[in-house]
């Protein structure tokens, strides 16, 4: 890509690479798909405009760039309100492209992620979809980086004794 | 210490977050539509040591920051002679005053890139995480009486180790 392509599709391959990330990464804090998408534009234009010549690996700063306004987001509700809507939207939407393969494994794993508590399941998306390291987790999430590995550990040894569970007594 | 996850992530690693909807996208086309053509960033992660058959590789980076050292040294020595290259070039910023010679403008240390290597395990037992992060230094100097500037590049990295006793 170049000064010289067309400012209309300059942003395009770039978020056709990193939005369905993000928006799974923005899963993690507003959990229904809308506020999540709203949080995405939000922080990528945030980003596009403002950041994205500082040069570097992009994605810690979408994912704080995400954050933020996630949170800010969070903080503009009314906390019943956050709780209805977590509880509605964790089982209603999908996080994950539809298998077409009709992979039973791939959906279970898909499912256990979902119903990981919220504070290892976003160490996973944080670590698997985001690439971040377990530093940049820890700064993300103002934590030691041990504490994000623990729970990156546990969340991980979860999902293994659910497949586990299912396969043994499915 | 092997990392007995590898085959789980992999798994994971295979799961495809869902698309953003066509609103979110036409929502983004309205807002960064007209939006100015800069350069952007590379698009993937690409690693500093690939074949050096294009001009973004290190290895040509290398050798620009080779001549640019040379440029810098021997106008240097003609401008300022009394500035010390003995030394870090950046401890070396505040060294020059006078206002008719090049003046160090600009210094930063840019990460580019953080690769987790994954989890290993000290000759003391304890696990930690190898990350290996790369930088460059730019340093730019600028001739205060004319408009000749010069931009030093050196690419850089370290590996570092995150302690995790409770992995």
């Amino acid at each position: 890509m170049s000064a010289s392509h067309s400012s209309a599709s300059d942003w395009r391959p770039w978020f056709d690479t990193y939005g369905a990330r993000l928006l799974l990464v923005a899963r993690q804090w507003p959990r229904s798909a809308a506020d999540a998408e709203d949080v995405v534009q939000e922080a990528f234009v945030r980003f596009w405009r403002k950041q994205r010549h500082l040069g570097g690996d992009p994605m810690p700063l979408l994912v704080t760039s995400v954050r933020r306004s996630a949170l800010d987001l969070l903080r503009s509700r009314d906390r019943r309100e956050k709780r209805e809507q977590a509880h509605v939207d964790l089982h209603s939407e999908a996080w994950f492209e539809a298998n077409i393969e009709g992979n039973d494994r791939a959906n279970r794993l898909e499912e256990a992620v979902v119903q990981l508590p919220s504070e290892q399941r976003e160490v996973v998306v944080l670590k698997i979809w985001g690439g971040l390291t377990f530093a940049q987790i820890a700064e993300q999430l103002e934590v030691p980086a041990n504490t994000a590995a623990s729970r990156y550990r546990y969340a991980l040894t979860k999902l293994r004794e659910t497949l586990n569970t299912v396969e043994n007594h499915g | 210490m092997d990392n007995e996850f590898t085959e789980l992530e992999s798994e994971l690693q295979q799961l495809t977050p869902a698309q953003p909807s066509p609103e979110l996208m036409t929502r983004l086309q309205a807002e960064l539509g007209s939006a100015t053509s800069e350069p952007v960033p590379a698009l993937r992660r690409r690693s500093p040591y690939q074949s050096a058959t294009t001009w973004n590789s290190w290895k040509w980076a290398n050798w620009t920051v080779a001549a640019g050292l040379a440029i810098v040294m021997s106008l240097a020595s003609w401008w300022a002679p009394e500035i010390d290259f003995g030394d870090s070039p950046i401890a070396s910023l505040n060294r020059t005053e006078s206002a008719d010679m090049l003046r160090p403008v600009r210094a930063a240390r840019t990460l580019v890139e953080s690769r987790a290597e994954g989890v290993i395990e000290l000759p003391d037992g304890s696990p930690v995480e190898r990350v290996r992060d790369y930088y460059i230094d730019t340093i730019e100097w600028r001739d205060g009486a004319g408009d000749a500037q010069l931009r030093w590049e050196l690419p850089r990295e370290s590996v570092r180790f995150v302690a995790l006793t409770s992995y």
